[in-house]
């Protein structure tokens, strides 16, 4: 079941970890209002409540989730973080350079950071984990571009690409930029259960299904660091029961996207602070559309259906009128948003888009794929609903996940609910839009809508190899323009009812420094967000 | 002889119950692969982690090689999170198990005298009461159920935690607290089930003429309702606790959801949903064997509640 | 018909036929479609508009829980039958035939008991669909090894009883046997398990729904519609609540309405019917005396108010008895001899009314309540049953059973209990007692258990002995070893005895007085010798020639009192026996005859046989 809840939450994070210089996301009010006159103060243990457990936590071998992020990270650090800005900043490395064409980067290792098994992280570490990386069919495919890696003294390491590639160190603010120590290296299996890395906990206790908890890292390298002398990661699955229990006072915070839940906290703000994903790192819901199967491949029918929803009362009803409605795949607080030109609700042009096309291949009937959850199913039910007022007959089929994704790879559906676009820059839907990753039906194609469209492949492309910001950004409007014109995708919502509700005791979620100073990126990830432990810490109350 | 012909059905069970779950499951669309790998790998770094998990052979040669290891007491290895089903299976049986002794604990406890109280005095009030207490019980789900037990127990009264596990390794006052809910909504359906069986059960047997001539003997009430009358009539029951108990193992799943335990059935249903195939075939043995078991120890019991059925 | 059935079960009737009209008119009926989202303003409560508010989606609930009642009604009933159809045959088959067909049966049955129910439900919704058909067929087989368990074990055994084994040596066919003689008896467990299971059924759909696996959306079914409101618990409360108490109601309304029926197609007492608290003023009792002896009832009477009628069990019987005497109560089954045991025993089911009063030794036994009463039994008045194959508990060791009384009544420690237990069953002549007391019924003889029966009877040292019937499902050389020993221990416990049987030949020997009892009433009464002698009511004339006698010719047809036993409901006017009497006349049938005092022998009879021809009869018969 735990696969179900996160369905879209898997998909989304094995291509979060793209970056972009994005907007930076509004601060939340209610957070900065809930901080003391009093600074962080050291000691105490947090319980935090998560929806999912973690298939494994190495990073090389185990497709990270959202959840898997919040029980990791506070462990395994990555070489590259992303600012309160969107702008990647170095994490584990002190600095990473391009050469003049972006085809190469040189990434300098921070000194004096040891693991906490003792070994002392080294450039030579950092390359075989980049290679055991580009080694993985699990990260393979994201490296592609990466054509060997030296190691250029003890403390640096230079990535040769094979094209430019100028958001390359956001891919290394996730996942693939993780550092293990040798002995997991060697012994993946091991790294899988119990995971080691430089951050500032220790691995101590891990129940599948049931908890993980993480003490204090003595010897963290960041001075003062971490406030909390322990954390407790409880798994609960159940989205009620989850709330129910931090009500009662099992736990301290909880990640959710219930609306419920946010409406319901966030008017106790005494007692609790609620803190939402916003920006780039907020996913999209949509509908991916089969552009390669009747009736879908017909682009009016397309149109239709994004005519027919009404994504405002779509909100209203399901979302407690807390999100923004979608029509591309970056929000408009981003910096890569651009206006206009998507098919808005208007029933009688849809009615008239069905009409023309029924008038000439008759009647227009698909099956839709939804995820069997009781949240998706209503959102899919009314989407149906409103179809069904348009004239489209749509019925609904429930999938598991894996079904669905086998489905959606090897094009086996019409039209089948979604979540995805949250990568920290533009670049990181490379693959899933690129006409080069679209097969026919039947062979596996990393872009599941099949949509072969020249002008979209050309300005994604753009996007990856120029550095102009400026160009980049005309390059990504064409992208939203495109998507927008063909409707490979219907957009519902900007999913950031996504959040993390904590008692008022605890402090400091979302709110972090990088080691060289920035502000550091709030919340990450969706449809239920996770953030960095270092700097949370507890209040007596 | 007996054991010997009980150990023969239930290597047959086994065989059968495991060689079909495996085929059906092998049938499901999407395989581990999928499940690891997800959206963002190539057919390339498909086919190549399939021939590291040795998915590309055939599916009856996976599976003879699944029951050699079998036979050494080796379960396999889970292909989404590496860690040994042996392993995985030990570690979560006893909370299943804790789970469903604390259920049945549950239900038994308030079935009995419940069913006792009803059938002397069928057709009165109280009974008529307790026949609309079983069936509203029948007709909420535990998913209902759980929630407003979570409602008033944890958040309104805060007297027992809402949800989590304690092993009973670690703390067992925590470990007892932390089962009382997750038991409580999974025995309050079986209840019903048990008390109506006692109910109709001890009505027939009241009217057995040992009960009159105990009557006759001057014997009280209460004592020829407990000691005489409820013995001879738990043969339903105890027929139901066995075919319940087989069951129950891998339908927990949704109390475990529910309440967050690292239960069995949460195991065996994610296993399937991710395709986790060696997984759920560890789940099925343990279920196969929980249930040959179980129902040996109902036939002792059997024999011990009634020793006319001991002759055969 | 009406008042049998009570109002309970006409409005089950009544909710279940709204629902089943509502279910298949739903098209007709001016409802919002199920499926029309934002009908209403979402999550609101109950309103004229929507009479049963709307979920979360803005759809009307009432109309989703009508639609839904298609649904679950559908794969309730649906999957109860079909699992009944799949399993009932192969359980019978199983239960019946024992051997291979049961082996093959229940080793399929064990494979699918043993089968993960959620690999296969996934399975087949994964290919199939989710669809109701589906999820129809995945809820019946998943019920099918339960119920081949169930019906298996209720055939096995009916299999083994008398009638059945008696159709088989008849060489009756299977297949009719089968029909007339299992599935009758089979099918009311059965009918028991269907609600049950149908409840069950509908609320597995609803957990299906939970793991995603119901029928598809957006069809509503109840138990999805509780798993789609539950969500919203805290805030549209009515989502969940709604289709949890139609749930509800519908369950307990099949049940109920399952139970009545059953109860009025079951010959047997079923005890399921509720009792109806019968306001009868208190019986007057006739002028009488209370007398120096040990055991007197006066004016007896036991009546049963039933939906037929009011029955007369008891009307009326009154005699005394010393110590050291023994009276015998005779009649046909049905006459009232039982009732009249049970009755001064305070042992009458909840449904009868006494009247009458019973002294021992003066003291007023009728104005006892149940727990003086229990003083009573046992130490001083002790039973032995008629069928010592029922009369003791099956599963407890004899040991248990006769050391009990001493230990509640005498307040015996468990050892002394167990000499005590060791000495009686010595002297009921049961041989090696000390083995005797860790063995259980079923390993005795007809004969043994009914000497243990008695032994428990006379643990406590009863002042007057019961014994309804103590031979009867005995051997009849069996029979005769019985009666001489109850004879014996009058004599040594110097006790009176009381004992009923439907064979005045039987007891006459042992007796020193006899009641005659018909249709409730005392007919004849006098000393033994007397009335064996010279039976003057016709009855009591008929009842002798019909017991059979070991001087009978081996192929002798067996005398029967012509005609049938009364009706209690619907008693002849005057004399009772007057229908089946060869010698009755025009006043029979005005009048009921008086019991007339004749020196000790009185009869109630207008024309009472001469005593010369009741002489020859009577000779010939105790001459054994």
């Amino acid at each position: 079941m735990r696969r179900w809840k996160t369905a879209a939450a898997l998909l989304v994070a094995a291509t979060v970890m793209a970056a972009c210089s994005g907007q930076r996301p509004v601060e939340n009010p209610q957070a900065s209002t809930a901080r003391g006159a009093t600074g962080p103060t050291q000691g105490g243990r947090l319980v935090y409540g998560l929806s999912a457990d973690g298939n494994g936590f190495n990073p090389i071998t185990d497709q990270f989730a959202v959840q898997s992020y919040s029980m990791t990270t506070p462990i395994i650090e990555p070489l590259v973080s992303v600012d309160a800005g969107g702008d990647w900043k170095p994490y584990l490395a002190e600095s990473l350079t391009p050469n003049e064409t972006y085809d190469e980067w040189t990434i300098k290792v921070r000194s004096g950071i040891s693991f906490s098994d003792g070994t002392a992280l080294t450039g030579e570490i950092v390359k075989s984990n980049l290679e055991a990386q580009k080694a993985s069919p699990l990260t393979a495919a994201a490296l592609a571009p990466v054509t060997a890696i030296e190691l250029a003294d003890p403390m640096t390491v230079r990535v040769q690409l094979r094209q430019p590639w100028v958001a390359f160190p956001y891919q290394l603010s996730a996942q693939i930029g993780m550092i293990v120590p040798p002995s997991s290296l060697a012994d993946p299996k091991a790294a899988s259960l119990k995971p080691v890395g430089t951050g500032p906990f220790i691995f101590k206790e891990y129940v599948p299904d049931n908890r993980m908890v993480v003490t204090r890292n003595p010897g963290y390298w960041r001075k003062g660091l971490p406030y909390l002398d322990e954390i407790e990661f409880r798994i609960l699955p159940d989205s009620q029961t989850r709330a129910q229990t931090l009500e009662s006072g099992g736990i301290d915070a909880m990640g959710t996207n219930r609306d419920e839940d946010v409406t319901k906290f966030g008017a106790l703000k005494d007692a609790y602070t609620v803190h939402r994903a916003e920006g780039m790192s907020v996913a999209e819901y949509v509908f991916l559309l089969n552009t390669a199967a009747a009736p879908l491949d017909d682009v009016r029918v397309r149109r239709a259906l994004a005519h027919a929803l009404d994504r405002d009362t779509i909100i209203k009803t399901l979302r407690g009128g807390l999100n923004e409605p979608a029509d591309g795949p970056w929000s408009k607080d981003s910096e890569w948003y651009v206006d206009g030109g998507y098919p808005g609700y208007d029933l009688a042009k849809a009615t008239a888009l069905v009409q023309e096309v029924e008038a000439a291949k008759g009647p227009i009937r698909f099956e839709t794929i939804s995820t069997p959850d009781p949240n998706t199913m209503q959102l899919v039910e009314l989407c149906q609903d409103m179809w069904r007022k348009a004239g489209i007959e749509v019925s609904i089929r429930q999938a598991d996940q894996a079904d669905l994704i086998n489905r959606a790879l090897t094009g086996d559906f019409r039209a089948t609910v979604w979540t995805s676009f949250s990568a920290a820059d533009p670049d990181g839907e490379y693959n899933a839009l690129h006409q080069a990753f679209s097969r026919p039906l039947g062979e596996i194609s990393l872009n599941p809508t099949r949509l072969k469209d020249k002008e979209l492949s050309d300005a994604l492309d753009a996007g990856r190899i120029t550095p102009d910001e400026a160009a980049r950004k005309e390059a990504y409007a064409t992208v939203q323009r495109r998507l927008r014109d063909q409707m490979p995708i219907l957009f519902i919502d900007h999913l950031n009812t996504g959040s993390v509700i904590a008692k008022s005791k605890v402090r400091g979620i979302g709110e972090h420094t990088l080691p060289d100073g920035e502000k550091g990126r709030p919340l990450t990830g969706s449809p239920i967000p996770y953030h960095p432990f270092a700097q949370v810490w507890v209040t007596e109350r | 002889m007996i054991i010997l012909h009980r150990l023969v059905r239930l290597v047959v069970v086994l065989l059968v119950v495991t060689f079909l779950s495996y085929a059906l499951l092998n049938l499901l669309p999407g395989d581990p692969v999928t499940q690891i790998l997800g959206m963002s790998a190539t057919e390339e770094s498909r086919e190549q982690l399939r021939r590291e998990l040795g998915l590309d052979q055939p599916l009856v040669v996976r599976y003879l090689d699944w029951l050699g290891g079998l036979l050494t007491g080796d379960f396999g290895e889970s292909y989404i999170t590496r860690m040994s089903v042996g392993a995985e299976l030990a570690e979560r049986l006893p909370v299943t198990l804790e789970l469903l002794i604390a259920a049945e604990i549950v239900a038994l406890g308030l079935a009995v005298p419940l069913g006792v109280a009803a059938a002397r005095r069928a057709g009165r009030g109280l009974d008529q009461a307790l026949t609309a207490l079983s069936f509203a019980l029948l007709s909420t789900p535990v998913f209902v159920l759980g929630v407003l037990l979570i409602l008033i127990f944890a958040v309104t009264w805060n007297v027992l935690p809402a949800t989590g596990w304690t092993s009973l390794s670690v703390d067992l006052g925590w470990n007892l607290t932390s089962v009382i809910l997750p038991a409580v909504t999974l025995g309050c359906g079986q209840l019903a089930v048990y008390a109506r069986l006692l109910r109709t059960d001890l009505i027939a047997t009241l009217q057995e003429d040992y009960i009159v001539l105990a009557r006759a003997r001057g014997l009280s009430p209460r004592r020829i309702m407990w000691r005489h009358a409820l013995r001879p009539s738990a043969i339903s029951l105890i027929t139901a606790i066995g075919l319940n108990m087989g069951a129950l193992i891998g339908g927990t799943v949704i109390i475990e959801t529910l309440f967050g335990l690292p239960g069995i059935g949460r195991l065996i249903v994610d296993s399937i949903f991710s395709r986790d195939y060696l997984t759920v075939q560890g789940g099925v043995v343990l279920i196969s064997v929980g249930y040959v078991v179980v129902n040996f120890a109902v036939d002792v019991v059997y024999a011990a509640v009634d020793p006319r059925i001991r002759r055969a | 018909m009406r008042r049998r059935l009570g109002i309970g079960f006409w409005l089950a009737v009544g909710w279940i036929g709204v629902v089943l009209l509502a279910a298949l008119l739903a098209d007709l009926l001016p409802l919002y479609r199920y499926d029309e989202t934002l009908a209403g303003p979402p999550q609101t409560g109950p309103s004229w508009e929507h009479p049963l508010g709307t979920d979360g989606l803005g759809r009307d609930v009432l109309s989703r829980i009508v639609y839904g009642a298609r649904v679950s009604l559908g794969v309730g009933v649906g999957a109860v039958l079909l699992g009944l159809l799949i399993g009932a045959p192969l359980g019978i088959l199983a239960g019946y035939r024992r051997r291979a067909a049961d082996a093959i049966i229940m080793a399929v049955n064990d494979v699918a008991l043993a089968f993960p129910a959620l690999v296969f439900a996934l399975a087949v919704v994964a290919f199939a669909g989710a669809s109701l058909r589906n999820v129809l067929i995945v809820l019946a087989v998943l019920g099918v090894p339960a119920w081949v368990r169930l019906v298996r074990g209720a055939t096995l055994s009916f299999a083994e009883r008398e009638f059945v084994l008696a159709a088989r040596v008849l060489g009756t066919r299977d297949r009719r046997i089968l029909w007339r003689e299992i599935v009758p008896n089979v099918a009311m467990p059965a009918a028991s398990y269907a609600f049950i299971g149908m409840a069950v059924v509908v609320v597995a759909e609803g957990s299906l729904a939970f793991l995603g696996l119901s029928v598809q959306a957006p069809t509503p079914t109840w138990g999805g519609l509780i798993n789609e409101g539950r969500t919203l618990m805290e805030t549209a409360p009515h989502v969940v609540l709604v289709p949890s108490v139609v749930m509800f109601l519908t369950v307990l309304s099949f049940n109920l309405v399952g139970d009545r029926l059953r109860a009025l197609t079951d010959v047997r007492e079923s005890g399921l019917e509720p009792v109806r608290q019968v306001t009868v003023s208190p019986m007057p009792v006739a002028e009488h005396q209370v007398r120096d002896t040990l055991l007197q009832a006066e004016d007896v009477r036991t009546h049963f108010v039933t939906p037929r009628g009011l029955v007369k069990a008891v009307d009326g019987v009154s005699f005394t008895l010393e110590r050291g005497r023994t009276l015998a109560i005779v009649g046909e089954s049905g006459s009232g001899k039982s009732m009249l045991i049970r009755s001064i025993l305070g042992l009458l089911p909840g449904s009868a009314v006494r009247g009458g009063k019973v002294y021992l030794s003066g003291e007023d036994l009728t104005a006892r309540t149940p727990a003086e009463m229990r003083s009573v039994l046992g130490p001083r008045l002790g039973t032995v049953f008629q069928d010592p194959m029922t009369a003791l508990n099956p599963v407890r060791t004899i040991g248990t059973q006769v050391t009990e009384p001493l230990r509640v009544h005498l307040g015996l420690g468990r050892k002394e209990a167990r000499a005590e237990a060791v000495r009686l069953l010595a002297s009921v002549g049961i041989p090696d007692p000390v083995r005797m007391l860790g063995r259980y019924p079923h390993q005795l003889s007809g004969g043994m258990r009914q000497r243990v029966t008695i032994a428990m009877a006379l643990s406590c040292g009863p002042d007057v002995l019961f014994a309804d019937e103590p031979t009867t499902a005995l051997d009849v050389t069996i029979q005769d070893q019985v009666l001489r020993l109850l004879h014996r221990l009058r004599e040594e416990h110097h006790m009176a005895v009381v004992l009923v049987s439907h064979d005045l030949s039987v007891v006459a020997r042992w007796a020193d007085e006899v009641i005659v009892m018909y249709a409730g009433k005392v007919v004849e009464r006098g000393p033994a010798a007397e009335v064996f002698r010279r039976p003057r009511m016709p009855y009591t004339q008929a009842l002798l020639q019909a017991a059979p006698r070991l001087s009978d010719p081996v192929h002798h047809r067996l005398r029967e009192i012509p005609g049938r036993p009364p009706d209690l409901v619907d008693l002849p006017p005057g004399c009772s026996f007057r229908p089946r009497c060869a010698y009755a006349r025009d006043r029979c049938g005005q009048e009921a005859p008086p019991l007339v005092n004749g020196s000790g022998h009185q009869y109630a009879c207008w024309y009472p046989r001469p005593i010369e021809t009741a002489i020859a009869e009577g000779a010939e018969s105790s001459g054994r």
